[in-house]
């Protein structure tokens, strides 16, 4: 019998409100804090996974959003986020000016499956709420690392809302930074 | 707030073990004199670091190799390296064996893990164990100071204390101490 071979992992890492919420109802993501005393050691972290990724894939509005953002940032994070391969999902939008970047009109059920057996370094989603959504629906996600942001905004887009049915999951790792987020990661049992 | 200070012991030519390192073997071929200046070649002035390194220290990050290779019978015994200083592993899955509960198991990374170490270590020193650790830490921004003890040997292969870097890092030496056994050298990474 042959072992089967060694896929490499989907991670999801989102910030959320402690109600729940990827981004207010308009999208927006104001709330997150990033000017906040030692933020930066949690943006060492994403630094840390963007170092250990090897594609990202991303939704329509994340897509064209993200597109206009990046191209002009020559910070770190900009340099990954700009020579990173990445694939965007879209039915409706056929290009993007961003390098490195390929728009698929395939459904993510047919089209990560096959971006997982290739080879290389571990793929990576950013957002937003309703793509991971639907990877989520799918089963696709092997790792969720959640950051929980200290605010409630009693409103807006929630994360992971609407799933087919429960998902079970298995808290592996938990960091309370000093700005005030936990990340909490989860695998699927 | 905690200072991470990666602390190790190299040869002339940068290397923490020698080759073929294993859990029978934890510093490789030819490696053993690594750590005769902390045992039996110690002189007062290598003790006294010694003993400066351990009142300080109050958190270990290591990485899972190190923890493999030491760890339980033979090795660490009930504890880890340093007697009841919680460790903090980085790796890729928790062990499923059992183990004492000083060690805490990061899967999402060596900023994760730091930040957790911090939050044992108070005010005290996080100690990076291990090669890899170091590695990962130091282009992330997260080491606050290098000590090495370059030991008289040249073991020409085995574990690299440094790896390729994207952009050049610059110390301050703050020590320079020359004992029979071990040059002592400390840099303070320039942020």
């Amino acid at each position: 019998m042959s072992s089967e071979p060694a896929q490499r992992k989907l991670i999801l890492y989102m910030s959320m409100s402690l109600d729940g919420f990827a981004a207010r109802r308009d999208g927006t993501m104001d709330w997150l804090g990033e000017a906040q005393p030692y933020a930066d050691r949690r943006q060492r972290a994403v630094a840390e996974l963007l170092g250990q990724t090897g594609l990202l894939v991303l939704g329509r509005r994340a897509g064209q959003d993200m597109a206009q953002a990046w191209p002009s940032s020559h910070s770190a994070t900009g340099k990954y986020m700009n020579t990173l391969p990445k694939v965007v999902f879209s039915s409706t939008v056929s290009d993007l000016e961003w390098s490195n970047t390929r728009v698929t009109d395939r459904s993510v059920q047919e089209e990560v499956p096959e971006l997982k057996g290739q080879p290389g370094k571990d793929i990576v989603v950013f957002g937003g709420a309703s793509f991971a959504r639907s990877l989520a629906a799918h089963g696709l996600i092997d790792e969720y690392r959640i950051n929980v942001q200290p605010v409630a905004l009693g409103d807006g887009l929630p994360l992971l809302h609407g799933l087919p049915e429960p998902q079970r999951l298995e808290l592996v790792s938990s960091t309370a930074w000093a700005d005030g987020p936990i990340t909490q990661t989860y695998v699927p049992r | 707030m905690a200072r991470v200070i990666c602390d190790m012991s190299t040869s002339l030519d940068g290397y923490v073990t020698g080759p073929n390192d294993s859990r029978e073997h934890p510093f490789g071929d030819g490696a053993e004199m690594l750590h005769d200046w902390i045992f039996k070649a110690a002189t007062d002035e290598d003790r006294a670091i010694v003993q400066d390194m351990l009142d300080n220290l109050g958190a270990i990050v290591m990485g899972r190799r190190s923890f493999d290779k030491n760890e339980g019978d033979g090795g660490w015994g009930d504890s880890g390296p340093v007697g009841d200083t919680p460790c903090f592993v980085v790796t890729h899955h928790t062990p499923t064996r059992t183990h004492p509960p000083i060690y805490t198991f990061i899967t999402d990374g060596v900023a994760s893990a730091i930040e957790q170490a911090r939050h044992a270590a108070g005010d005290k020193v996080i100690g990076l164990h291990g090669a890899t650790v170091m590695q990962q830490a130091l282009p992330l921004g997260l080491v606050d100071e290098i000590r090495v003890h370059v030991i008289p040997v040249l073991l020409g292969g085995g574990t690299p204390l440094f790896s390729t870097l994207d952009s050049a890092i610059r110390l301050e030496r703050t020590r320079t101490l020359a004992t029979p056994a071990a040059t002592h050298l400390g840099f303070r990474v320039v942020q």
